[in-house]
């Protein structure tokens, strides 16, 4: 009995620090918004950025033949390369081209004096197909211009031009049926915005266990504890921590449960509880000062905050 | 008492103190800066997903009665091709049933059939159209290999087109045969060379550099701001150590909040570039890109810490409580600067956000510092 009623002490006054019940509200808040959040519906669209120094006529040319031309990657033309790095970067776009000026004329000269900068993510999968699709369009545009430069004689390059275009336009040229069901469509997916709710709760129940063993510091610091046992000191350090721990356990697993996460999440927040109780018990028996957990208190969240990121990114 | 004196006495007593606790405070920077540097390292690995698309099958038919030298040239050059090996896995087959075949079990994804007198065609410019047969018209594998081979016949077209010009330019010209020859077989080479030798024309670039720098100095950057920036931790309870002796002797002397506020940013400011500079310069000859000028970028870094660092002191009632708020906001900004996360990932809200506040800049100053480049 005496027992159970320092347990209800101990959460007593737990509940009584400010920090403690900020952070269980926010753990409450974000669960809150996680449910109130709209599905969000993700296009699989395949885009491809394109900006390219060479006059308008050109690249209007070359963005149009692309955008007839290929039923699967839109292609679309950005005013600076910065926002092409950009729409790569967030994933809008599969890739990215940079056509320098004068890259025209070096191409059809054969010189590669220049090159088209291609800017891919370790993501991109099909940056190979979409440059062969970019530069056969470019070689269609340039390619009277890849003659005249190539043959280098006067007299046969304006009767080139003509008749090149010409081939265009009759039925000598390869063709292929198509067997694609005209453009693609890509599917429409939903999906959930991603809350890093498990992530938080980690770092709550770090920092609850923490805020137990500056109770029990500032408790032995002041004496309360002098007429007690030995015994019954280490029942107060456990039922601090447990204290501290088990509401954030009972609230987590609630959050987890109404945002649909994975049922090995709960039981490793279960595991992580049921861990940092006796760790917290003997953190509060091996340190003298409360003032030295304060010291190392946001070293520790920082610690935590980079782990639980790691162990993010590593999943 | 002049207010000048005070300030004096303040700043000399909050130095004598920060002096006594320096090399803890250097010691404990040093070992933060080594755990965020792997921490940073490990997550410019790993921030942007690798993905991978597994390389899909292609049956090609090519009659018997062609030349097969060209059948051979022609299925070593698609094999060769670097589209065709980095997305599908080319099957020659024997029979069109056998194409037929490979379809219905799934084994391909797409089947091309060349119709016979087809390279005859090439020459005589009286090609038959290529029959292809796909497993799933709507499959995004069949639409990606009929983008390549689309690609290939475009390639092919235009190389037809130019000889179709060639030709008929040199009968107007009255060329002889010999010179026609020569013209087309120059004209092909130079098809060839754009059609096959593509990557000299392509440099294929990460796009996850931020800004000037790779992605792994702009986390050696923000490692080195956020372990100096922790400074902080050990310095607020010292302005509070300082303030608590002196407050009431501050009291009877009717000292201003702005002249605390004034001493503690100076202390904060020469703590932190106490730890910038020499941290600054090792990482400059160890990345060998030594450059003294640059180092005036950690001036307004030092600032902006030391000004964060006094403000946050002078508004807590306790130093638990301004330590915690000098996490909360130091975080912040290094999240809303793109440290966290690149600022591509960020969402819109919080990149409108970082062009407002310091958190971009300090990284960028800091990456400029120890890197170089502007």
């Amino acid at each position: 009995m005496q027992q159970k009623n320092r347990f209800l002490v101990c959460i007593k006054r737990i509940f009584s620090m400010q920090l403690y019940l900020i952070m269980l509200l926010l753990l409450c808040a974000l669960t809150v918004t996680y449910h109130l959040l709209p599905t969000k519906q993700q296009e699989t669209e395949i885009r491809v950025a394109l900006f390219s120094e060479e006059d308008s006529r050109f690249n209007e040319n070359l963005i149009s033949s692309l955008q007839e031309g290929s039923p699967l990657f839109k292609f679309y033309a950005v005013s600076d390369k910065d926002t092409m790095v950009q729409d790569v970067k967030s994933g809008y776009a599969e890739c990215g081209f940079f056509i320098p000026q004068g890259f025209v004329s070096s191409y059809a000269a054969g010189t590669h004096d220049l090159v088209i900068s291609e800017y891919v993510l370790p993501a991109t999968t099909l940056q190979a197909s979409v440059s062969e699709v970019l530069f056969s369009h470019l070689l269609k545009l340039s390619g009277a211009q890849v003659l005249s430069e190539t043959l280098n004689n006067r007299e046969l390059t304006d009767l080139i031009r003509t008749y090149y275009d010409e081939a265009f336009s009759t039925d000598n040229a390869v063709s292929v049926t198509e067997v694609v069901a005209g453009p693609y469509h890509a599917p429409v997916t939903s999906k959930k915005v991603n809350l890093p709710i498990f992530e938080f709760l980690c770092l709550i129940l770090v920092l609850s266990s923490l805020l137990s063993v500056l109770i029990v510091l500032r408790d032995e610091e002041s004496g309360k504890y002098v007429s007690l046992s030995t015994k019954d000191k280490t029942f107060m350090r456990l039922f601090f921590a447990s204290a501290a721990l088990l509401p954030v356990l009972i609230l987590g697993s609630l959050s987890l449960l109404i945002t649909g996460a994975p049922v090995i999440q709960i039981l490793l927040l279960l595991l992580i509880t049921v861990g940092l109780i006796p760790c917290a018990a003997v953190l509060s028996l091996g340190m003298k000062k409360s003032t030295s957990l304060l010291k190392v208190l946001p070293f520790v969240v920082l610690f935590t905050l980079i782990l639980l990121l790691i162990l993010s990114l590593s999943r | 008492m002049s207010t000048l004196f005070l300030l004096k006495s303040l700043t000399v007593a909050n130095g004598k103190r920060l002096l006594k606790q320096f090399p803890a405070i250097a010691a404990v920077t040093v070992l933060l800066l080594v755990f965020l540097f792997f921490s940073g390292s490990f997550i410019a690995d790993h921030i942007y997903k690798e993905k991978s698309r597994e390389p899909f099958g292609v049956a090609v038919y090519i009659p018997e009665t062609e030349d097969l030298g060209y059948n051979e040239l022609i299925m070593t050059m698609l094999q060769n091709t670097g589209t065709v090996k980095e997305t599908m896995k080319l099957y020659q087959v024997s029979s069109l049933e056998e194409g037929n075949r490979m379809l219905s079990e799934k084994q391909v994804s797409y089947f091309i059939m060349i119709p016979e007198g087809f390279f005859h065609g090439l020459v005589s410019n009286e090609l038959p159209p290529i029959e292809v047969a796909v497993q799933d018209k709507t499959s995004v594998l069949s639409y990606i290999a009929n983008e390549v081979f689309m690609s290939y016949a475009r390639y092919l077209s235009v190389d037809l087109a130019a000889s179709y010009a060639v030709n008929e330019g040199a009968k107007i010209l009255s060329l002889s045969d010999d010179e026609r020859h020569s013209l087309l077989n120059t004209t092909d080479y130079a098809y060839l060379d754009r059609a096959l030798a593509k990557d000299s024309y392509l440099e294929v670039l990460p796009a996850t550099s931020e800004g000037a720098f790779s992605l792994k100095q702009h986390y050696t950057g923000v490692a080195f701001l956020l372990a100096v920036a922790c400074a902080g931790f050990f310095l607020i309870p010292l302005l509070f150590a300082v303030r608590g002796g002196v407050s009431k002797k501050l009291a009877v002397s009717g000292v201003k909040r702005g002249l605390i506020f004034c001493s503690d940013s100076m202390v904060s400011f020469f703590a932190y570039l106490l730890l910038l500079l020499p941290g600054c310069l090792v990482i400059q000859i160890i990345s060998r890109s030594f450059s003294i000028p640059k180092l005036a970028l950690l001036l307004p870094t030092a600032l902006i810490l030391a000004v964060l660092t006094a403000v946050v002191t002078g508004i807590s009632g306790s130093p638990f409580s301004a330590g915690l708020l000098y996490f909360v906001l130091i975080m912040l900004l290094l999240y809303i600067g793109g440290g966290v996360f690149p600022l591509a990932l960020l969402p819109k809200a919080v990149t409108f956000l970082s062009g407002y506040l310091p958190g971009e800049a300090l990284i960028r100053w800091c990456c400029t510092a120890l890197f170089g480049g502007l």
